[in-house]
């Protein structure tokens, strides 16, 4: 073991602690090392600013063990009925049973996730971040879902992940959508499971040229403590549509590592996130131009109540040789209490000279004038609330191209507001 | 268009590699070992004739600052320095302090003559100085350590403001600097801050009385002459109740092979409805066109809006220092009180700043404005770091942030590291930034119309810039165009 850690937390030692590694995964013992050395991320870690996880985490719990069948019925109790392709993923590891069966889908694979696959690999080694090194290291069972060259599949994919009801464990998620040359996809996540435990869960987007997927994340809960990390790669041409709805997640760490690496590929992220009690939300991107005449697009709302904790940190970094290069970052927080707090950090690190990037940040509460515009019109003053707060938050959800899908967003987001948002806060 | 084409004029002449003030003035100086430790420190202390407190002071500083490391999280790159290979204090020879200009040495006088620093009274703007009606300038300059000359003390006397080196203020008014020094940079507030309490030498200290409006802009110029002397100014200015003050700051170095160590501390202290406006111009040599030798520039300064209903403006022309470190900033504690940060960083050759600001709002319906040109050139690095923080009690607090970078030249690098942090409702932060290039679009324009790509340059990058130059007393805005053109020379076609 290559620990060099000095004092390590009881977190760290427990994560530490129950590594074994088969003898054939060097990538596997390679992410366990680069996470022994740097340990848990501190504020002191740039990246991790406004997230102390270090501090957060104080133990970790055990690893979740291969879902067995009490486990995977729990799960299945959880699953509803909708008119998706479902890949089903319990505790981190991918069911096969609970899963919709897609061999009969023309220009579709699922199949269990390889640690070598050299897509894989790649993805990896242009993110290098402690926490997604943690999930290389522990995760099993992953998958991935593969679309052929040329294949366009209408109907929307939804990665579903559950618990099996074991209580607080460890999950380590991970998976691979790959996109072939010219195919389009649409693939909604839905995270779900329960609030105990720790999650550190990895998902990789590899989109072949002039490729197009639309990606919608939705998290309404999560583990006491979770990190999702996404990592994507998009080839000359391609375009990644990537949205996120968060809600109700206790502490939550997302952190989104995207490179444009062939030219003219495009990158659309947004999130809209409703935050209230104590919760702490963090989104961490770090977008990359590594080509030339590559466009970028962020849109990222934050709706603060109560005690709430907003953080978000966004690099669009162009290196030298990325001339012609596109970039607009926006983010905004609206703050519904006095107690709730928004910190961003906005980031721009360029090299090249021929360029156009720009990024915005502002937060406030709600506009005076346009609540008594509504009132003064017979709304009542915590309806044109709603209305404006609704309103404020869609907005990160029109990026997204698939109709069905946006449309499944704003009504998620009008459900939310509607039912668990705490109006009280501001009225 | 006059200022114009003068800029424009200023480029064909000159070239980076000379640098317009590269010479050296040959004076003997009276210089401490090289190294720093306990006895270097009093040695500076006894040099000035400074109180026990002063030097138990200085000692305390040089203790906590030993157990410091040195800060590398700004985007700069640089050498270690040795610390101990280095002088800490260096004084013109004079036996006692000059009793009037005829006596100060009059090598000094020609190299401030070259500078064409103000000193003289009648000199003070040529052409106007037959109007008794013309705005003034006093001048405090610094040669290496000390304040040789201090001008205008007669007439701001009568006024109330004291205006004199801080060596003297010690001895003069010690119970101000006793309650003001180290009251708002502490003195283990950063690795450099420490460093500067502990060695340093001499700088300007200013106090304007309540309800005094000073008579004229006080200035003051910084020029590090010495080899391989290290220059740790300290500036301490308090603007009593309802007062208000203008200081400018200017330097100039000359030309050097090794790197040399710059680490000022600024100190503003406004109250109650007091004003300061602080304005530095600062064109230290930044290394030559293989970016060899220029300053290390470690400067803290920082401002605080004590009283309600205060206010700190900080306007900024860098254009030299081969590393800039350095973030003026303003802590609003006052109700209502307000911060400013106009900044212009220009970078060419291989030099690197890493600069910004930081607004702390602390108390209610306190506002500020951050307006920042970053022009990047050459083989050079533009980072700007700022925070705005809006404390839970800071009600109506009120940001707008502004940041915009240039980029000359296809190996140049500009940077945007902003920190904006809301803690309460109420809060209204703005910030918003961007990065291009010149466009080929009003280069085509402006060459159509007959001018060279150089003057179509420089006539972009003035208006680029305008709004930070409008803030510039009209002293500096003249001074500070010409710097810009200098400064950006090389780095067009």
């Amino acid at each position: 073991m290559g620990a060099i850690l000095q004092n390590p937390t009881q977190a760290e030692q427990d994560l530490l602690a129950s590594f074994s590694a088969g003898k054939a995964e060097r990538e596997r013992k390679a992410a366990f090392d680069r996470f022994a050395n740097a340990g848990l991320p501190s504020r002191r870690v740039e990246s991790w600013h406004y997230t102390d996880l270090r501090a957060k985490l104080r133990t970790a719990p055990p690893r979740a063990k291969k879902p067995d069948a009490a486990a995977l019925a729990h799960a299945k109790d959880k699953l509803g009925t909708v008119d998706r392709f479902r890949i089903v993923t319990v505790d981190g590891f991918f069911s096969r049973e609970l899963s919709d069966e897609l061999s009969a889908v023309p220009g579709v694979r699922l199949r269990p996730l390889l640690e070598d696959d050299l897509r894989l690999k790649r993805l990896v080694q242009g993110a290098g971040d402690a926490l997604l090194d943690l999930n290389g290291a522990y995760a099993e069972g992953g998958f991935v879902l593969e679309i052929a060259p040329g294949g366009r599949v209408d109907a929307v994919f939804e990665l579903v992940a559950l618990d099996g009801g074991t209580g607080a464990q460890g999950r380590f998620g991970r998976g691979l959508v790959a996109l072939g040359e010219n195919s389009r996809a649409t693939v909604l996540e839905t995270r779900g499971e329960s609030g105990e435990g720790f999650s550190d869960s990895a998902l990789f987007l590899s989109l072949g040229r002039g490729a197009e997927l639309d990606y919608a994340c939705r998290t309404t809960g999560g583990a006491a403590v979770e990190v999702q990390t996404i990592v994507a790669r998009l080839e000359r041409d391609a375009r990644l549509r990537a949205s996120a709805l968060v809600a109700g997640a206790p502490f939550l760490r997302r952190q989104l590592f995207v490179s444009c690496a062939g030219e003219n590929a495009e990158a659309h992220l947004s999130g809209g996130a409703l935050l209230r009690g104590r919760e702490h939300v963090d989104t961490t991107l770090t977008l990359t131009h590594d080509a030339p005449s590559c466009i970028s697009r962020e849109t990222f709302k934050y709706v603060l109540a109560d005690q709430a904790e907003g953080v978000f940190q966004g690099k669009i970094v162009v290196p030298p040789h990325a001339q012609k290069t596109d970039g607009k970052m926006l983010c905004r927080g609206l703050l519904l209490s006095d107690e709730a707090s928004m910190s961003s950090k906005p980031e721009l690190e360029i090299f090249a000279d021929d360029v156009a990037c720009g990024h915005g940040a502002a937060c406030a509460r709600l506009d005076e004038s346009q609540l008594f515009y509504m009132e003064s019109r017979g709304i009542p003053r915590a309806e044109a609330q709603g209305i404006l707060v609704e309103a404020f938050a869609a907005e990160a959800f029109d990026i997204i191209d698939d109709e069905e899908l946006r449309d499944l967003l704003k009504l998620d987001l009008k459900r939310l507001l509607g039912t668990n948002f705490h109006w009280g806060a501001f009225s | 268009m006059a200022a114009v084409q003068e800029t424009v004029d200023k480029v064909k002449t000159l070239d980076v590699d000379a640098y317009k003030y590269g010479f050296t003035t040959d004076i003997e100086s009276d210089k401490a070992p090289k190294g720093l430790n306990e006895d270097i420190v009093r040695f500076i202390s006894a040099k000035k004739n400074e109180p026990e407190w002063l030097t138990d002071w200085r000692l305390d500083a040089f203790r906590r600052w030993q157990t410091m490391a040195e800060p590398k999280w700004a985007r700069v790159h640089y050498p270690p320095i040795d610390y101990q290979d280095l002088y800490y204090y260096s004084a013109p020879k004079t036996a006692e302090g000059p009793k009037s200009l005829d006596e100060v040495d009059p090598e000094l006088l020609r190299t401030y003559e070259k500078l064409g620093i103000p000193l003289r009274e009648q000199e003070i703007l040529a052409g106007v100085q037959a109007d008794p009606n013309a705005r003034r300038v006093a001048v405090d300059a610094v040669f290496d350590s000390v304040s040789v000359a201090t001008t205008f003390k007669a007439e701001l006397a009568k006024a109330g403001v004291i205006f004199c080196p801080i060596s003297e203020a010690v001895r003069t008014h010690p119970e101000l600097v006793k309650k003001y020094l180290g009251s708002v940079v502490p003195v283990t507030d950063n690795y450099f801050a420490t460093l500067n309490s502990a060695v340093y030498s001499d700088g300007s200290f200013v106090y304007v009385p309540p309800g005094v409006r000073c008579p004229m802009e006080l200035s003051t110029y910084f020029r590090i002459n010495e080899r391989n002397t290290g220059q740790f100014e300290r500036t301490l200015i308090i603007a009593d109740k309802g007062s208000y003050v203008s200081y400018l700051e200017g330097c100039t170095a000359p030309q050097r092979d090794e790197n040399q160590l710059h680490a000022a501390v600024v100190e503003l202290i406004a109250l109650d409805d007091a004003e300061i406006k602080y304005s530095t111009v600062q064109n230290w040599y930044p290394g030559d066109s293989q970016g060899k030798g220029g300053i290390y520039n470690f400067v803290t300064k920082r401002g605080d809006c004590r009283g309600d209903r205060s206010k700190i403006s900080w306007t900024q022309v860098e254009t030299g220092s081969a590393i800039t470190w350095k973030y003026p900033s303003c802590i609003l504690r006052g109700d209502s009180s307000r911060g400013e940060f106009y900044s212009i960083a220009i970078s060419n050759g291989y030099q690197q700043v890493d600069s910004g600001t930081k607004m702390l709002h602390l108390g209610a319906n306190t506002s500020s404005r951050v307006i920042s040109k970053g022009i990047s050139a050459g083989h050079s690095q533009n980072t700007y770091r700022g925070q705005i923080s809006a404390h839970r009690k800071a009600r109506n607090a009120r940001n707008f942030t502004n940041c915009d970078s240039l980029l000359i030249g296809n190996s140049c690098g500009a940077h945007t590291v902003p920190y904006i942090e809301a803690k309460n409702s109420s809060a209204v932060f703005e910030h918003e930034a961007t990065t291009s290039k010149i466009s080929d679009d009003q280069l085509f324009y402006c060459m159509q119309r007959g001018l060279s790509a150089e003057e179509a340059t420089a006539l972009i990058v003035n208006g680029f810039v305008r709004d930070v130059l409008q803030q510039l007393p009209m002293e500096f805005a003249v001074e500070a165009q010409k710097l810009i053109a200098i400064s950006l020379e090389g780095s067009v076609g």
